[in-house]
């Protein structure tokens, strides 16, 4: 369970005040597929940096499950990032002079109670891919092993940042047909953040951001399937 | 162009940290530049004011009988000759602290004043005749003069002198021995008086100055030409007449000798820290260029020529360097001359140093450092220049990864841990922050070693002489052939004959030859080069290794020797390990029958004796009429102890300066390493790594390439340290080729602080490194 309560954050840039994120409260349960949906600046970024533990709220509280990640400090939220959080980024972020079974092994040798390296790179296609270099691999397989470094951490929520954003149609729908099966078979929770609606049509929940403010929060009782969205 | 100037302006304020690197590197590289290559011609720039200011002769003209009239007015009178002074000296014993002790009396003109050998007053006044006694002034104390204070009275020739003043002669600045040519005693103090203390004048010595040395530099090749030709032509004229120049004083000689160890070791060193500099300022400026590369292509793409662009970062990097250099000069052009010359002064008498500007060097250093960074810098441009613009305008992709030989090596590359393989990989990735490692720390840790090694072969050598080879406590001088003292029965003696010889009519050296050969050995133990031991017998002849080496000296040579008048040839048995001193061994079987034996020395074993108790006999030999000088190895080691000491202060200067250098080497190096690489870091840290691993990703490397650094730092700084000691070609003193395992210890153990301290230092850095960097694609 992922559940923020009046969160605020605020940042000085110079003289000026910037309210990224005013007030925010929602809950997201379980094993669920969320989309944080919205445009531009409207600071959905801000609030998957904050659930991440990436940056810090101004105020508000954040609970994960039964922990305020919120009164963590600098060693607690790093452990919080190592254990308990998988990021998949647009960029994908990957070690430039690591193989792609490398740069999963960084992730995952680290955790806790990881997930053969091997193992999460076959199980997203990548079984023939493993020694490559990110140079030598195309955008989808990039960021397919980057899914993977999420993954082998086992992490009990996966956060992912416009995860299709440099990726083509049909690479984007592979993308997010392997986190939503992720999150399916494992009972992982998984939240995007997007400001493609057309994603938002396979989530259980879609969360609507606008000025730093939720503007809606729903639940969708059937999804649609991935090859059934219209892009 | 307006808004382009602008632009120039605003990037350096965003970037003048950067440059800052740069003026830091750049002045420190000039400083060391400045100050090694300056010291030792300053040295010399010195002694040759010292020696203008006080009129020193270029020539002393002796005969073995007083001058005649005649011969005075010749040489006064010469065409060579632009002055001359006549003067005449005497050697004689005089009392001071109960003792006796051999004086050379000089008698000079203080009533007129003299034209050349200007004495530098030091303390108290120069004789003006007015007081009851015979007024003289001293030569100033040092090793072998000593010091007798103003006030002292005595009796020379029946008459009472008193000291009033204490001095310095100009060619006796250096703590070098005077022999007594006729007793072969040792002069311990000089007193010069005025003329009319004896009645007659007759002068023995005649200081000439040349027509035309003036202009010279006295340490030039045309100075040491002139002088040999004006002699040559002088002892044509005056074929019994014995020219002494410059070159034949024994304080011109280690003095010279001893610049040259600065020199030696100064000159070294510039090309490692000038590489250093280059390779420190092109990697800054690479990195600054790097960072520009949108606003580059930006620019390329609205027009601007190439050459416009190149302007901008040859005027940051003009300024820069030019502002390092001259903080470099002025950092370098005092402080480096004078803490080697002051470590040096401690075994001279020398005014304090002179420093010239030497135009031509520091402008040619200046130039050619200016010349060196913009050039890199040009390098770094064009190589960004060559791109199109709209590649420039793309981020860079990082460099990609490839395989490294070590993964073809399964055994090593398999069992190695993943953290240590993405270690590897990154080494060989990033080659020149590599090479510059290597180069940085392998440098500072070779110049480490090699200024702990030099301590380590001055003390080695200096044990191996005092300590292993001389087996005996004491060393006397002895009236010649008084050699029965009483106090000295209970105790081993070996009574020995010590003269001065001329080898080959342009050198001379002490010959020693025992009163029985054999017991010789009990109080030398003899060593040759290999280390294998001699043994002293009735044919042997040793010849101690720099004095061999100096003439090309082997076994089975015969040499000739000139002593008492008579020549005599003698077939060379060994060659020797000695090293401080040059003496001839010779056996007393050996030497003509008819040559008049005399013992002027002895060698005295103590045998473990108590200290009080071997105070208490110095102090009886002291003591003793017949004997002239009571010399305990403690005194002996005085000269290495001298020469020890004034080499650790170079040596002190040497490692404080590899420290700093080694720091900021890999300070700076670290820090690009971590601003080429933050967003890997950034990574790192959003997959939850802490701190110390994070750090632990970059240091993991830099410790990694140290390691393999000082390894080949210790190599080199081996090699360093032979060719320096083998350089330091001083007169009586040879280095022996060795190192404690220490010193080895001492430079790997500082290398690593530096590495810590470094390390410490970036932490604050990392801890800096945003992790939000990491989802944005672009900086």
């Amino acid at each position: 369970m992922v559940k923020m309560i009046n969160v605020t954050k605020k940042y000085k840039i110079g003289e000026q005040i910037i309210v990224a994120n005013d007030d925010i409260s929602f809950e997201i349960k379980r094993g669920e597929f969320c989309v944080i949906l919205g445009p531009s600046g409207a600071g959905k970024t801000t609030i998957l940096n904050i659930l991440g533990g990436m940056d810090t709220a101004t105020k508000g509280s954040i609970m994960i499950d039964d922990k305020d990640i919120t009164k963590f400090n600098l060693k607690t939220l790093t452990n919080y990032r190592r254990h308990d959080v998988g990021f998949v980024f647009q960029f994908y972020n990957l070690m430039p002079q690591l193989t792609a079974l490398d740069n999963v092994e960084i992730a995952s040798e680290i955790g806790k109670n990881p997930l053969d390296a091997k193992e999460v790179l076959i199980s997203v296609g990548l079984e023939n891919r493993m020694h490559n270099f990110p140079s030598q691999l195309s955008g989808g397989e990039q960021q397919r092993v980057s899914i993977a470094r999420a993954i082998a951490k086992n992490p009990k929520i996966l956060l992912c940042d416009e995860p299709t954003g440099a990726l083509d149609i049909e690479t984007g729908k592979q993308i997010l047909e392997l986190l939503y099966d992720t999150s399916k078979q494992h009972n992982k929770t998984v939240i995007i953040v997007t400001h493609n609606q057309a994603i938002a049509q396979i989530a259980d929940r879609i969360i609507e951001v606008k000025n730093g403010k939720i503007a809606s929060n729903r639940t969708q009782q059937k999804p649609r399937k991935i090859h059934e969205v219209i892009w | 162009m307006k808004a382009y100037t602008k632009l120039v302006v605003r990037d350096f304020k965003k970037l003048y940290t950067k440059l800052l690197a740069i003026v830091f590197i750049v002045a420190l590289g000039v400083a060391f530049l400045v100050g090694l290559l300056t010291t030792a011609p300053n040295m010399r720039f010195t002694i040759d004011k010292f020696y203008n200011q006080t009129d020193t002769a270029d020539i002393v003209i002796q005969k073995l009988s007083p001058f005649t009239e005649t011969e005075i007015n010749q040489i006064v009178h010469d065409e060579l000759i632009s002055e001359a002074m006549p003067y005449f000296t005497i050697d004689e014993p005089i009392v001071f602290q109960d003792a006796y002790h051999m004086s050379r009396i000089v008698l000079l003109d203080f009533e007129n004043g003299h034209n050349l050998n200007q004495l530098t007053l030091i303390e108290g006044r120069l004789p003006n005749g007015e007081g009851a006694h015979i007024e003289v002034v001293v030569e100033q104390s040092q090793t072998y003069l000593l010091d007798i204070p103003l006030g002292f009275i005595t009796e020379v020739q029946g008459q009472t002198f008193e000291v009033v003043g204490i001095v310095n002669h100009p060619w006796y600045f250096a703590y070098v021995q005077e022999i007594s040519p006729l007793s072969g005693r040792a002069i311990e103090s000089m007193i010069y008086v005025d003329k009319s203390f004896l009645p007659t004048t007759t002068y023995t010595h005649v200081a000439v100055k040349l027509k035309g040395a003036d202009r010279l530099d006295t340490f030039s090749n045309d100075y040491k030409t002139f002088i040999e030709s004006n002699v040559d032509e002088l002892s044509l004229k005056y074929n019994d007449f014995i020219f002494t120049s410059r070159f034949q004083n024994q304080s011109f000689v280690k003095f010279s000798s001893d610049v040259q160890i600065v020199e030696v070791i100064a000159l070294i060193f510039p090309i490692f820290f000038f590489l250093i500099t280059i390779l420190v300022s092109m990697s800054s400026m690479t990195r600054i260029i790097h960072d520009q590369r949108i606003q580059i292509g930006t620019l390329r793409s609205l027009g601007y020529s190439e050459r416009k662009i190149i302007s901008k970062y040859i005027i940051y990097v003009l300024m820069a360097s030019g502002i390092g250099v001259i903080l470099g000069i002025g950092l370098g052009i005092y402080s480096i001359p004078y803490i080697a010359y002051n470590a040096y002064v401690a075994a001279y008498n020398l005014p304090p140093l002179s420093i010239d500007y030497h135009f031509t060097y520091i402008t040619m250093i200046s130039l050619t450092m200016i010349l060196s960074v913009v050039l890199v810098t040009l390098f770094s441009i064009r190589n960004v220049l060559k791109e199109k613009p709209s590649d420039l305008l793309k981020h860079k992709s990082p460099k990609a990864g490839k395989k490294i030989f070590l993964e073809y090596l399964p055994f090593i590359w398999k069992p190695l841990k993943f953290k240590n393989k993405s270690t590897f990989r990154n080494i060989f990735r990033q080659k020149r922050n590599l090479f510059l490692m290597l180069i940085g720390i392998a440098g500072s840790t070779a110049l480490l070693l090699a200024g702990f090694g030099i301590k380590d072969a001055v003390e080695i050598s200096g044990n191996a002489q005092f300590n292993e080879m001389y087996q005996f406590d004491i060393e006397l001088s002895i009236v010649p052939n008084q050699t029965s003292i009483d106090i000295l029965e209970d105790y081993e003696t070996l009574n020995l004959m010590i003269q001065t010889a001329h080898y080959d009519s342009s050198d001379y050296i002490n010959v020693l030859i025992p009163e029985v050969d054999d017991e010789l050995n009990d109080y030398l133990a003899f060593k040759n080069l290999d280390s294998n031991d001699l043994s002293f017998g009735s044919s042997s002849v040793f010849v101690t290794k720099q004095f061999a080496s100096k003439h090309d000296i082997v076994v089975g040579q015969s040499i000739s020797l000139e002593f008492q008048g008579v020549t005599q040839t003698f077939e060379v048995t060994d060659i020797i390990a000695f090293y401080f001193g040059n003496y001839i061994y010779i056996s007393n079987s050996l030497v003509a029958s008819d040559y008049e034996f005399y013992y002027n020395k002895a060698y005295v074993k103590t045998n473990h004796l108590r200290p009080s108790d071997f105070d208490m006999l110095i102090e009886e030999l002291t003591n003793t009429d017949d004997i002239v000088q009571v010399q305990s190895k403690d005194d002996l080691m005085g000269f290495f102890n001298q020469t020890s000491s004034s080499m650790n202060s170079v040596i002190i200067l040497l490692v404080v300066f590899a420290s700093v250098l080694a720091i900021i080497i890999n300070y700076n190096l670290t820090l690009i390493n971590i601003s080429t690489r933050h967003k890997e870091m950034a990574t790192l840290k959003v997959l939850g790594y802490q701190e110390k691993e994070v750090s632990g990703y970059i240091f993991r490397e830099t410790f990694i390439i140290s390691t393999f650094a000082i390894i080949f730092g210790l190599l080199i700084g081996r090699s360093l340290q032979y060719f320096i000691i083998s350089q330091i070609n001083v007169d009586g003193i040879i280095l022996k080729n060795e190192i404690y395992l220490l010193s080895y210890l001492y430079t790997v153990g500082l290398s690593f602080v530096f590495l810590i301290i470094v390390y410490i230092a970036s932490l604050p850095k990392i801890r800096k490194i945003d992790m939000l960097e990491a989802l944005k694609s672009f900086e």
